[in-house]
């Protein structure tokens, strides 16, 4: 009978303590089971002698802990088998106190021993009329000593029920009548002193065990018994006579319950079951699961047609089979990819990562460009250079209107406006002008770009500025061009030749530029009109420039023409006029684009690199950012310098290094489904931020990026004296401040080291110098690099 | 035409309340109260009806025997809660730092639990009735043990003891004696429901209902018997007095009494047999109460059975705090034995 919590038959602790003593049992050896054999009647006759009796058991375990130590072993059975005052043996409390616990031990120790409840003791037996109870704070045992008030013999040890004890005993606070709690002097187990392990281990546990045996009956079977326990009769005399049976239940345990009697005397009598069977209602509300009603659950699923197997994660798990598809497609996509080429490969990472949302058509571009290319016409893209006010814009208007890529209402429109604003003469510029300040100023700031396409050919015209403020731009634009259009102004040749004529057609070589057609313009306005004395002064004035600028005298083209009037453009101009003798001996401006344009004789002799080309990963300079249109908000523009790109390819911009998919790609302002290396494209961007794009940044292909370094060695022409000193370095659109950090060598013409360390480069030498940067640019091995310095070209070369 | 898009609508005609043809030969007969005066009604209780419910409880009377007339009206009124328990959790973060479990008790008679029907809105009984559990369920609680928690105890009276007889279809009126054995039913729910959600609680409290009826005129007074667990339709007309009480058998505390009518000199007498009502009722608890902890660590063993081996102690750690050893002990020591 117990009316405080009892924790201490923790049933994982009893199994536990089961188990081990088991063990140990079996494992003696031979040798053992003979030691005890042999030891054991001698143990018995010792303790018989002073009248005690005990089991073979019990003997055993004494020598075996005593290491067949006969004397020990007896004088320790003597002592256990001793009867000894009323005495609990405690067991420590091992299962973890909830924080509650805690807290309300805590409170009771600060209401002291009168208030200790009864909430927080760990009772652990009770005996006669003594509780033996230990605290769990404090350890100690505390005993409590209760004056028997309704026995008059004093002293006597009285068999109180316990519920006599706590009757009127609230929660808390039991009254001091009840009893008070005086701490009791600990009390020690017997124990071995001083053992190995392995004689400790086993005494402790049968010590725990003979307690447990002591203290009640084994509660090992668990927690459902421990259910039972306090129904279960401990006291015959307070239990009443079994009550009526009750209903049969499902349970077959709770049949031999009974609730018991309240403790309330007045109360104590016979109860009636007061159990009902259940109605209808309450079966079906209260029914629990049972295998029966499953079935009739399911019977909906199988209405449904819905298999379902017997354990639904046998198989793998819908996610799983969703990875497993697109791992194989994904392999099947790889395969035929295979055999194309690198540029096109995607990488499997990468493509996981940020899965574009256009899908590629995965198309072998390489080949689809050989075999178009049989069928296209030729294609160019030249850039117009020359100094500022030598008419490059004009002149490009021009072509654009006779060859019919503007209409004459757009013209007649420029026209209209630019003699409002007293410029007349500037409206065919116009055509290439784009901006309202251009326009306003007559000064073309940045290049701009323009497509048309004659029977022969299509073109790309490329309108650099020619103002000397504006190089870089221009070298942006003529970085993206096949070929050159100078255009000379023939009554201003000095002007021309001191001043971005001359920068120019160096920088068209230093970017790489192999032809040049020199437009002799503005002849209408010389004195006398279409003088051909002029056009050959000219001529052999600018001849000798391009000569020693590094241009073949067969790349040279001399074309005398007006761009204002538009004559030897693209129409010749009539006999009769002063300039018949043109056509004589020149060709026309067009025609001589289109015999400029890189032949296909030429380009097969090329072809093993182009092939080259092609295969390499993609590289492309941004020359221009803008929003293409509502369904492309954001395009980018530049000329492919190597790979080639299709919708659906993932690329990253450098030095970003943010991934974008091309969505859509337009080559000469028409849509397409790829572009090669060489080609002027307008890739329109998704899955990309505005801010991770510059023109001058490079668009590579994802698996292959473009290095972003912050130095890089130079092998350049000389042009002006230099030092290790600040330079502008441009690539192309390009153009960083950096600094010439280190003069490596000067090499001659074969690329042999001349000198180490030079002090000083001297205009016309070869030499390899290093170029550190600010920030990290993105660098292509063999780009052309122009280094400028106090607005002048001071050198340019390639990147090693 | 605009219509109400919002609610669901009744149809446009309205709808007429199921009228009961009374069956000609058959005359419907009052019920009698057959049991002695100190009997109780059988009754049944079952925990762990809502499984998603910290803790849930059906507490039932089933009806007598039946009469056969032939009626599909029930006869004799029957009683039929459902209790549901959501708690202990956390209170809301705008909520006022409280050290102790805020308890809230909700009573709702279903619409179709009287024959009077009930409307959905509480009323005032409902509330009343509300209040007085809330007061009984406090006594019983260890509230310090959840600081900043709540927990909401949700009755619903799916069928409610009727206040009087109405013979077959009529307007049944009564003193308001049916929610006093309503009121018991509540407690003796809740607190089956509230050990099913684990809450700590100092014993386990049960509800009982006593009566004076009247029984004659014996020297110019009313002389009343006091009987058990009255059933007001057995007893119309004759309650004189009624008391609920809301009882710790084990402790031999009463954390609610709620007296109503004039009980005359039969005060002591009430109260005594309210109580002795609540202890028998006790008995049906404890054994409900009983077998769902042993269905729940039934479920907790098999669970863990197959889990497998490789994890014992794992059903152990499943089931909430009660089922651990000591929680178990702790309850079961407030048993009666």
């Amino acid at each position: 009978m117990q009316r405080v919590k009892n924790v201490d038959y923790d049933e994982d602790e009893l199994y536990d303590d089961d188990d081990e003593y088991g063990e140990e049992a079996e494992t003696y050896s031979q040798e053992d089971r003979g030691n005890f054999a042999a030891l054991t009647p001698v143990v018995r006759a010792e303790l018989e002698e002073v009248g005690l009796q005990a089991s073979d058991k019990e003997i055993q375990d004494a020598l075996w802990n005593y290491y067949w130590d006969v004397a020990k072993a007896v004088t320790y059975l003597k002592n256990n088998r001793t009867p000894k005052p009323q005495q609990q043996t405690l067991k420590k409390q091992e299962r973890p106190k909830s924080k509650f616990d805690e807290a309300a031990e805590r409170s009771a120790k600060g209401l002291g021993e009168s208030g200790l409840s009864f909430r927080i003791l760990s009772c652990l037996a009770w005996c006669g009329r003594c509780w033996s109870v230990q605290d769990e704070e404090v350890g100690h045992v505390v005993k409590i000593i209760v004056e028997s008030p309704s026995d008059g013999s004093e002293g006597t040890p009285c068999m109180l029920p316990p519920r006599d004890w706590f009757r009127d005993v609230p929660w808390t606070l039991p009254p001091e009548t009840q009893g008070h709690l005086v701490p009791a002097a600990p009390v020690y187990r017997p124990r071995l002193l001083g053992g190995s392990s392995k004689l400790a281990k086993p005494t402790e546990e049968r010590g725990k065990k003979l307690a447990t045996a002591g203290v009640e009956e084994s509660s090992a079977d668990g927690a459902s018994s421990s259910l039972d326990h306090p129904t279960k009769p401990k006291e015959p005399k307070e239990n009443e006579a079994p009550l009526t049976v009750g209903e049969p239940r499902n349970s077959q345990r709770s049949e031999k319950r009974e609730p018991k009697p309240p403790p309330s005397s007045g109360l104590e009598e016979e109860k009636p079951d007061l159990r009902a069977q259940p109605t209808a209602f309450a079966r079906t509300l209260s029914a629990r699961p049972t295998p029966d009603t499953l079935p009739a659950a399911m019977s909906f699923l199988n209405l449904l047609a819905s298999e379902r197997s017997e354990d639904p994660f046998k198989g793998p798990s819908p996610d799983g089979t969703v990875t497993k598809a697109q791992n194989r497609s994904k392999g099947m996509t790889k395969r035929p990819l295979a055999n194309k080429t690198q540029a096109l490969k995607l990488d499997p990472t990468s493509t996981q990562a940020t899965q574009p949302k256009v899908r590629s058509k995965g198309l072998d571009v390489p080949r689809l460009w050989a075999e178009e290319r049989a069928r296209r016409k030729p294609s160019a893209a030249f850039v117009v250079i020359g100094h500022v006010d030598h008419g490059k814009s004009t002149l490009m208007g021009r072509l654009l209107l006779d060859v019919g890529a503007v209409s004459q209402r757009d013209i007649d429109k420029y026209q209209k406006q630019a003699s409002e604003m007293g410029k007349a003469s500037f409206a065919l510029a116009w055509v290439m002008d784009t901006s309202a300040e251009e326009r306003e100023r007559g000064v073309t700031f940045d290049f701009a770009q323009h497509h048309f396409s004659t029977p022969k050919a299509d073109f790309t015209i490329l309108d650099a500025p020619g103002h000397r403020d504006f190089v870089p731009n221009m070298i942006g634009g003529a970085s993206m061009a096949d070929m050159a259009v100078l255009v000379v102004d023939a009554n201003q040749l000095d002007s021309g030749m001191k001043g971005q004529t001359r920068e120019h057609i160096l920088l068209a070589k230093a970017v790489g530029l192999k032809k040049v057609v020199v437009a002799i313009n503005k002849l209408d306005a010389a004195t006398p009109p279409w003088s051909q004395q002029l056009f050959e002064s000219v001529q052999t004035d600018i001849k000798p420039l391009l000569a020693t600028s590094g241009f073949a005298d067969e790349d040279i083209k001399f074309i005398p023409c007006s761009g204002l009037a538009g004559t030897n453009v693209v129409n010749p101009p009539k006999p009769s006029s002063p300039a018949a003798w043109i056509p004589k001996s020149h060709f026309t401006l067009l025609q001589a684009l289109e015999r400029s344009i890189p032949t296909p004789a030429k380009l097969t002799t090329t072809a093993a690199a182009a092939h080259e080309l092609l295969k390499q990963p993609l590289r492309m300079q941004i020359i221009d950012v803008f929003r293409g249109s509502i369904t492309n908000p954001l395009s980018i523009a530049g000329r492919i310098a190597s790979g080639t790109v299709q919708i659906g390819d993932l690329v990253m911009i450098q030095p970003s290094g943010e991934k974008a998919a091309v969505k859509a790609l337009d080559v000469s302002d028409e849509p397409r489904d790829y572009a090669v290396v060489g080609q002027i494209c307008t890739l329109h961007l998704s899955d990309i931020e505005a801010q991770h794009l510059r023109s001058g940044d490079v668009v590579c292909a994802s698996q292959h990026p473009v290095r972003v370094a912050k130095s890089c060695t130079v092998l350049i022409e000389v042009l002006e004296a230099l030092l290790p000193q600040p330079v502008d370095v441009h690539f192309g659109r390009l153009h960083v401040p950096g600094r010439i950090s280190q003069l490596v060598e000067t090499v001659d013409g074969k690329g042999e080291q001349l000198k180490r360390r030079p002090k000083v480069l001297k205009a016309g030498q070869r030499a390899r110098v290093r170029v550190g940067f600010e920030e990290g640019v993105p660098l292509v091995v063999g780009e052309r690099v122009v280094l400028r310095s106090a607005g002048v070209t001071a050198a340019y070369g390639r990147m090693e | 035409m605009q219509s109400d898009r919002r609610r669901l609508n009744p149809p446009p005609g309205g709808t007429a309340p199921p009228v009961f043809a009374t069956v000609p030969d058959a005359k419907p007969q009052r019920p009698t109260r057959t049991r002695k005066p100190d009997e109780h009604r059988k009754l049944f209780l079952r925990t762990g009806i809502v499984p998603s419910a910290s803790g849930s409880a059906y507490y039932e009377i089933p009806p007598q025997q039946q009469q056969q007339t032939g009626l599909l009206v029930p006869q004799r009124s029957s009683l039929k809660i459902t209790c549901t328990v959501h708690g202990p959790r956390p209170l809301p973060r705008n909520a006022a730092f409280s050290p102790n479990l805020l308890l809230s008790a909700h009573v709702k008679f279903a619409p179709f639990a009287t024959h009077n029907r009930r409307g959905y809105v509480r009323d005032a009984s409902e509330r009343d009735l509300g209040a007085h559990l809330e007061t009984a369920l406090r006594g019983v609680v260890i509230g310090e043990r959840f600081p900043k928690s709540g927990c909401e105890v949700v009755l619903t009276i799916l069928d409610g003891e009727e206040d009087g007889w109405g013979a077959g279809g009529t307007e049944v009126k009564g003193g308001g004696w049916g929610i006093m054995t309503v009121l018991a039913g509540c407690i003796t729910a809740a607190s089956a429901a509230l050990v099913d959600a684990g809450i700590d609680c100092v014993d386990l409290i049960s509800g009982g209902v006593a009566a004076v009826k009247y029984a004659g005129r014996h020297g110019g007074q009313e002389d009343g018997v006091v009987v058990l667990d009255p059933a007001p339709s057995e007893h119309d007309g004759e309650i004189m007095a009624a008391c609920v009480v809301g009882y710790l058998q084990s402790r031999d505390e009463v954390t609610e009494m709620w007296m109503k009518g004039d009980a005359g000199t039969q005060v002591q007498t009430l109260i005594d047999e309210a109580v002795k009502a609540a202890s028998l009722v006790r008995a049906v608890l404890a054994e409900a109460v009983k077998d769902g902890v042993q269905a729940k660590v039934g479920e907790a063993e098999d669970e863990a059975a197959m889990a497998g081996s490789a994890k014992e102690g794992k059903g152990k750690r499943r089931c909430s705090g009660i089922y651990e050893a000591g929680h178990l002990d702790d309850l079961l020591v407030r048993t009666p034995f």
